[in-house]
């Protein structure tokens, strides 16, 4: 013993240890308890900047619709790569799904649906061919939503299809970031074929047969692996593109696992939290952005969800987006917004031409007409 | 509703492009057939925009009024569809080329493929979004009038072009592409209580053009480009009161 009183060796200099110099965002107490949830900041220290010039696609669950919206607001390069025809109105392009994702896959819940669809667009797999067919009408097995009364016939569904891989191909190959939302681990497959089906067959179109599709609640490691392959694949064709995952904060409509939906929502997102984060730390390009704490974690109290404790409000997805780009700006200085809207692939109206010869005749056409 | 013992009042509404109608008739190339009489309402290009539709009537800006009382024998200064049993709407800044133009490119664009459900909602929805239109669908939804429109023709054969590589390819043979267009637009317009006229094939170059003789001519003998002549217009009236009576479920005989 050193003689000294216990009082003593309390009121001496802690001794160095890890947690000595770390900043606040560290501590629960400095980072959280003592903040109001709008000034807790620091949730996100990005591995690389976006700048309004890089080309940003968005695909995977439904959250991600938002941070496209988002980007696009601010005149961000937010690109569609499978632009609605010209003169179909905003109302029919949302029904139709068009501008909803940067390609028209419909959500993308899984990384395997993730791989399925980077596979069949770069040719390393052959997209199946079964179709679901409910009253006379089409449904694509992998976007059933995707037109919601369905397709005329089989081979016009193979046409839209194509038409969609030739999006994804275009998107990869010419962006700088992929903004990937995961959003489920629950999926139903083909079992002879292994295909991973976008919904289960029998609820919007189709016929669920127990002999022929199964439930999987994928684990980690699948989800890793079909993650790292889908990037893998992507990265092959484009070296230089970046990725930036997320995890949607809307939990479960339902689960087909026997669990309550509330407890297979925390395993089903625990999962892909954790599979998001080993994917940071092992990859230089790839980072992850927490709009899932922002909108889900305790401090935050719920207050971002709508009445049904679901759905993520307006509110709670400008709170996100602002999250994003305060940190942005925190790690690599305040950004100018672009000045002209930078989302791809839109066309303008043409409505409204510029005077033509048209404009010059008519009146003398008028004059000649009705002369009296 | 009309009664039979009175005549039908047809009202030809629109720009410019009613001066072919108005020659057809004065010209006497259209004898319109016994209990028809037909009535010209309008303005051309620049003051056709002066034109508004208020409280269920086409109204002119002052500066259009003079104009639009050049046009109309009876001194109307408002187009009230009370007054006729049809109203033709000829033209009207409707201009089909707008919508031709991109979806027969598109038909060209394996990578712009859509369904047919997208493609059919892309030509309503266009449609609809034309202003005059826009009036054409209130008089169907709100009067006993028999509506239909004639769209603004297409360019004619040989005209300079004038609007970019999209008009170029328009001109370009797509006999079928141009069809399916025009059968989206009816089908759009039928949804809306309105007939459509599609500029008739006979009239037509093999791509989005009409032929040079159903253009009008000036006087120094050129072509314009924009306008039809009088067998057009002759063509048009044709055209639309055998639609009426397909409607009616008469046949309509052609006069002469």
């Amino acid at each position: 013993m050193s003689g000294k009183t216990p009082n003593a060796r309390t009121r001496a200099a802690p001794q160095p240890n890890p947690y000595t110099d770390l900043d606040d965002k560290a501590f629960w107490k400095t980072a959280v308890a003592g903040r109001s949830a709008f000034d807790i900041e620091g949730l996100w220290q990005p591995k690389f900047r976006i700048l309004p010039k890089h080309r940003i696609v968005t695909a995977g669950s439904c959250f991600a619709q938002h941070i496209g919206r988002a980007l696009a607001a601010r005149r961000y390069h937010w690109v569609d790569a499978e632009p609605a025809p010209l003169a179909l109105s905003a109302e029919s392009r949302k029904h139709f799904n068009y501008g909803v994702f940067s390609f028209r896959t419909g959500n993308i819940y899984t990384a395997t649906a993730l791989l399925q669809w980077v596979s069949w667009a770069f040719g390393e797999a052959t997209p199946p061919t079964e179709v679901w067919e409910k009253d006379g009408r089409f449904y694509d097995p992998f976007r059933p939503a995707i037109e919601p009364g369905g397709f005329e016939n089989a081979q016009e569904l193979f046409a839209s299809r194509e038409v969609t891989l030739a999006a994804i191909r275009r998107a990869v190959r010419e962006s700088d970031i992929f903004v990937f939302t995961m959003g489920l681990t629950e999926a139903w497959y083909n079992l002879a074929a292994g295909h991973e089906y976008a919904m289960c067959p029998g609820t919007l179109a189709g016929t669920f047969d127990p002999a022929e599709h199964a439930f999987r609640n994928q684990p980690f490691n699948q989800i890793r692996r079909d993650l790292r392959a889908a990037l893998n694949i992507m990265r092959g064709h484009n070296r230089g593109l970046r990725f930036l995952l997320t995890v949607s904060p809307v939990p479960l409509t339902a689960t087909a696992s026997g669990e309550h939906v509330l407890t297979a929502t925390t395993l089903s997102k625990s999962t892909l939290r954790a599979v998001a984060g080993d994917m940071v730390s092992r990859s230089r390009f790839t980072d992850y952005f927490p709009s899932y704490e922002i909108i889900t974690s305790c401090p935050y109290r719920g207050m971002f969800y709508e009445p049904n404790m679901r759905s993520v409000s307006p509110h709670g997805v400008a709170h996100v987006m602002n999250t994003f780009f305060a940190d942005q700006a925190a790690k690599f200085g305040a950004q100018r917004y672009a000045d002209n809207p930078q989302t791809e692939g839109h066309e303008t109206s043409k409505d409204t031409p510029p005077p033509s010869v048209e404009d010059l005749v008519c009146e003398e056409e008028m004059l000649n007409a009705f002369q009296r | 509703m009309p009664s039979s013992a009175r005549p039908r009042r047809i009202c030809v509404f629109g720009d410019s492009h009613i001066g072919c109608i108005k020659r057809a008739v004065t010209e006497a190339l259209f004898e319109p057939p016994g209990g028809i009489e037909i009535e010209f309402w309008g303005a051309e290009g620049p003051l056709f925009r002066q034109l508004a539709y208020r409280d269920g009537k086409v109204v002119p800006s002052d500066e259009a009024l003079p104009s639009v009382l050049a046009v109309n024998d009876a001194g109307r200064p408002a187009l009230d569809p009370d007054d006729f049993d049809v109203i033709l709407f000829m033209g009207a800044r409707i201009r089909s080329l707008n919508i031709f133009e991109p979806e027969l490119r598109r038909f060209q664009q394996p990578e712009a493929f859509t369904s047919q459900a997208v493609f059919a909602q892309t030509c309503a929805d266009w449609l609809r979004r034309q202003r005059f239109y826009g009036v054409a669908r209130a008089f169907a939804k709100t009067t006993g009038c028999d509506i239909l429109v004639a769209p603004s023709t297409f360019l004619a054969e040989g005209s300079a072009p004038q609007k970019g590589p999209e008009y170029t390819l328009a001109q370009k043979p797509n006999r079928e592409g141009v069809d399916r267009i025009w059968t989206a637009l009816e089908q759009a317009a039928a949804e809306d209580g309105i007939t459509l006229i599609r500029q008739p094939p006979e009239t037509c170059g093999d791509g989005c053009t009409s032929k040079p003789e159903y253009s009008r001519r000036a006087a120094d003998d050129t072509i314009d480009p924009v306008h039809r002549n009088p067998a057009y217009g002759a063509l048009i009236l044709e055209r639309a009161l055998c639609a009426l009576a397909s409607r009616q479920g008469r046949e309509h005989v052609p006069a002469g």
